[in-house]
Parts: C-alpha cells; structure tokens; sequence
C-alpha cells in the first residue's frame, strides 16, 4: 500500500488557509457558475486581505461540465495569465484542489494561491452514471434500476443495523441534528426545524433512508485563500488555520465490500494517515464536516474518523455525542443534508466550516471551549479526502 | 414452406454474469469468475485479478444460493430502468462467499439480512430481434 513519505511531508513549509468564503447555498436558476463563483472568490479575498492580483495560481474543483470552469471563474475578477487548473473527483472536486495547492505552496512553488468549487445542479435524482442511450447496453446495476446512490447508502446502513443493532430512528437523528444547525448557518440551502418524527414520516427513498434524510440538489460557490505561514504572518490581516495533515486514497478491494462508493473502512485507513501527518490523535480532534450525502454517511464516517467504535457511530449521534455542545460535533454547518451540496463546492464548504471554528468565528454555532484541531472528511466516486487542520 | 421464420431465442440481458444455455430445456445459471492463480471470486468481468493482479481468470458456475448480506428497498425511479418501483434490492453472499446484488421484486416487505436467498430467471425485455432477455433476480430460498 503506497503511503505519504511522512518525512518529505515534514519538510515542506507551513501551508495555512488565511480567507474563506462562499456563495450562499441554495437555487439560483438566474445565476451563472462565474457569478456565483465570484462571490465566494471576492469574499475569500477580502476575509484575506489580499488582492486578486497577489494570487499566483488556482485550482478549481467542479463536476458537471468542468470544462473552462476555472478560468471562468477567475476571469470573473481578471485575466492576470497565472496557472489555472481544473479538478475533478466528483463530489470530492474541490477538497482535491486543496491538496493540490497545498502540496505546490508546501513546496515553496508559490507562496499565495486560490481554490475554488462551483456547482449548478439539476433537480432531482443524481445518478452515478451509466443511463442515458440504449438501457440494453447500461451495466446491469443500471438496467434494473438498482444504481441508486441512496440505495448505496440504505444497503450499508441495512447491514448496519443488522450487525450494530443500530435503529432507523438513529440515522434518521443525523437528519436532525444537521438541519437545527443549519438554522444558524446563513449561508445554508435549507434553515427548516424539523423532529424526528418529520424525518421518519417523510416519503421513504431507500429503506431506511426518507426524503429528509438526503442532500438536496444545490447551487453554489466556495473559494478559500491558501498561502505559506511564514508569507502569511509578514504581509496579510487572515488569520491562518493550517493544514496540519491530509490523506487521500482509493477502496482497496474487499470481497465482502457492501459498495465501493459508501465504502468505510478504506476511509478509516486514510483518516489514520492524515492524523499521522499531523501528529494528532482522533481523540484531540474535536470538531469534523463529514460526507453526509445520506444520513448513515456521517454515521459511517464518525467511526471511521475514530470518535466511537465500528458500530457504535448510530449510538453516539443518537445519545448527542455529535451534537454542538458534544464530545466531537459533526457537520456544525448542517452538512450536505441541509447546508446543500453543490458536487464541486462541498469541499471547500466544509473546510470552510473547520476554519470558521477553529478561528472562534462561527457565530450561534460555534463549539464550545479550547480545541485546535477539526477534520474534513469528502468523498466521491474514485475516492476520499480526509483534511485534519490546526488553529 | 419457404418461411424463413427464425425462432426466439433466450439470451442474457447483460453478457458475463450468467448463463443462458442454448437448449430451452435447460436451466440458466449464475457464473463467477475465479483467478486461477489465489482462488478469488469476482462477480464481474475481469482480465486481472483485483486482489494479486494474475491473469487469467476462469469462469465457474455457482450454485444459486446463498443468505442475504443486506438489502434495501428502491422507491425512486431510476429513469429508463426495467423495473418499476418499487422493489428490493438484495446483496446476497453467495455459497462459494462471493456477492452478487440483483432485484427482489416477491415479498421485498419482509426481507431479513442473514435469510436463505435463492437465483432465479425471468424475461425483462425483448432485443430487436424479437428474442427473449433474461434477467436474474433474488427470492427467499423455497424449503
């Protein structure tokens, strides 16, 4: 198994995230990528306290029709002539374009660079590809309908409950707790207070998993300013959160694997890298944004993140373990469920998030007490990104 | 009689994953592949072992049965499917401890992870020729 030369990872420079910002989540049929992406790239800019004109490079994270995103997207506030690359990894686009600029400023290849996720999406079903033409010549998964990300989701959680014990009720508590904070997220798709039994009666997609237990179709931008530490201190006013450690991977072949899309224990695999990397315990990591496209995601990916036990994830968001004012708060941001889920912006919304807490800027949201380190956790078809960043 | 009417045929919705054997007579069956040189099963079409890269992979029958893995049960339509919601999907972990996922579309209200599950096939479409397509599909396994 190819591992992060830890050493060479030690021997770059300080990377630091010093301005966030985004384009509020939610559908907007009037607004092209490039204006939503504006707003999340001028807000980035100004949170910095730098200048478009400082930035030496770009990467840009985006799904669908990604093809001339990026530039489009700078070329929304200039035409400096810098590196502009696109990014995708599907829902884990722009968490990807971090890594990339993390890796080229750790380097010492540029000092001060800018990423970006944008999305536009169509209503409804996301499908995970395969349809479209002649249904005689889709993969099988697709002829019988069977290719359904919720479904993906369901069978994981079915064979869950099945061994754990875990309940409908307990991934149905994740849908919950994500939309009450969502409340306090101004820049969240979705601000509906709902119980759990709203989320229960809702209509069922995917047995256990019903309507309010799925990230909605979003649009929206997002766009964080990454520079060297030592570069960030001298000259601009942001604060700088560092990224303190980062895995990335692929499932590695299981036989008895439920889906190698909603896979879990190639995730717990990567979130042990990223914590070696930044010489962090799970324990010391209090706050994570987790890939919570349906609810039992963010059940699956506590575990793997090392918060509670394998199986033990659906107990500790029901006994409030993963609540604001818990032991490791989960998707203070709402998640995908209610922040939205724009593909290629959710990357960088959740790292957004991370920053916002460990700066203490999170407003009615905000974790409680003295902690320095959160983690993100972003995955898509061909693989995850675990970010663990350091106040 | 000089009609030249060709007879309908039985043939796999989708290449690789059964066998429809010529004779209508006889029965259609589940197939797996298994690299010959580690022993795994795939449940795929596969030139290069996933788990220790050798080729060549062999096709081998398998019985049909098995208990079932975990399941869910489809309420959303995926646009231009076969089947019609709703419907059960079914992971089955086969006996030779492959996993095969098909469709429950008979009692998918009462499925329990760990039931004896059964294979069985059934027409899904018809190709331009007129010939019948056979899909497989899961069912709890008859005592």
């Amino acid at each position: 198994m190819g591992r992060v030369n830890k050493q060479a990872w030690k021997n770059m420079r300080e990377v630091s995230i010093i301005g966030v910002g985004l384009h509020k989540f939610g559908r907007w049929p009037d607004k092209s990528p490039g204006e939503l992406g504006r707003v999340a790239i001028q807000e980035a800019l100004d949170d910095a306290g730098v200048e478009f004109k400082d930035i030496q490079a770009g990467w840009s994270g985006r799904v669908n029709n990604i093809t001339g995103t990026g530039p489009a997207l700078f070329g929304e506030l200039g035409q400096p002539g810098i590196l502009i690359d696109n990014v995708e990894k599907a829902c884990a686009s722009s968490s990807t374009a971090i890594r990339l600029a993390t890796w080229a400023v750790g380097a010492g290849l540029y000092d001060v660079v800018l990423c970006t996720g944008v999305e536009k999406m169509q209503r409804g079903l996301v499908t995970a590809g395969g349809g479209g033409g002649d249904i005689l010549g889709a993969p099988y998964a697709y002829q019988m309908g069977m290719y359904l990300m919720p479904a993906e989701y369901a069978l994981q959680a079915q064979r869950h409950m099945a061994e754990f014990g875990s309940t409908a009720e307990q991934f149905a508590q994740v849908a919950v707790k994500s939309h009450k904070n969502a409340l306090m997220n101004p820049y969240a798709q979705y601000q509906i207070d709902i119980s759990l039994d709203d989320v229960m009666s809702a209509p069922m997609i995917a047995d256990p998993i019903t309507r309010y237990m799925c990230s909605p179709s979003t649009d929206g931008a997002s766009a964080v300013v990454i520079c060297a530490k030592e570069v960030a201190v001298d000259r601009y006013k942001g604060k700088p959160v560092t990224i303190a450690g980062w895995s990335s991977g692929t499932p590695e072949y299981n036989p008895t694997s439920v889906g190698d899309d909603v896979a879990v224990d190639f995730v717990a695999r990567l979130a042990e890298e990223a914590y070696d990397l930044a010489d962090v315990k799970a324990e010391d990591v209090r706050v994570a944004q987790v890939h919570d496209a349906f609810a039992p995601g963010e059940v699956f990916a506590i575990e793997a993140l090392g918060f509670c036990g394998k199986g033990e994830g659906a107990q500790f968001v029901w006994d409030g373990k993963a609540n604001i004012d818990g032991e490791h708060p989960v998707n203070t941001d709402g998640g995908l469920e209610s922040r939205g889920h724009p593909m290629g912006a959710t990357g960088i919304a959740q790292v957004i998030e991370i920053v916002r807490q460990l700066r203490g800027e999170a407003g009615q949201r905000q974790v409680p007490g003295d902690f320095d380190y959160g983690v993100t956790h972003n995955v898509g078809i061909g693989g995850a990104n675990i970010t663990v960043l350091k106040k | 009689m000089s009609e030249e009417k060709t007879e309908k045929k039985r043939l796999p919705l989708h290449r690789g994953l059964f066998q429809v054997p010529d004779d209508p007579n006889q029965e259609p069956y589940l197939t797996s592949q298994r690299c010959t040189a580690c022993g795994t099963y795939f449940y795929s079409n596969r030139k290069n072992c996933l788990q220790c890269g050798a080729e060549p992979m062999e096709v081998v029958p398998l019985t049909g049965r098995g208990k079932l893995f975990t399941f869910t049960v489809a309420r959303k339509q995926l646009p231009g499917a076969l089947m019609q919601v709703p419907f059960g999907i079914a992971i089955v972990e086969m006996e030779e401890g492959v996993h095969v996922q098909s469709v429950v579309d008979q009692d998918f209200d009462n499925l329990k992870v760990g039931m004896d599950m059964e294979v069985y096939f059934e027409k899904m479409a018809e190709d331009k020729e007129g010939n019948d397509l056979l899909a497989y599909k899961f069912r709890a396994a008859k005592a």
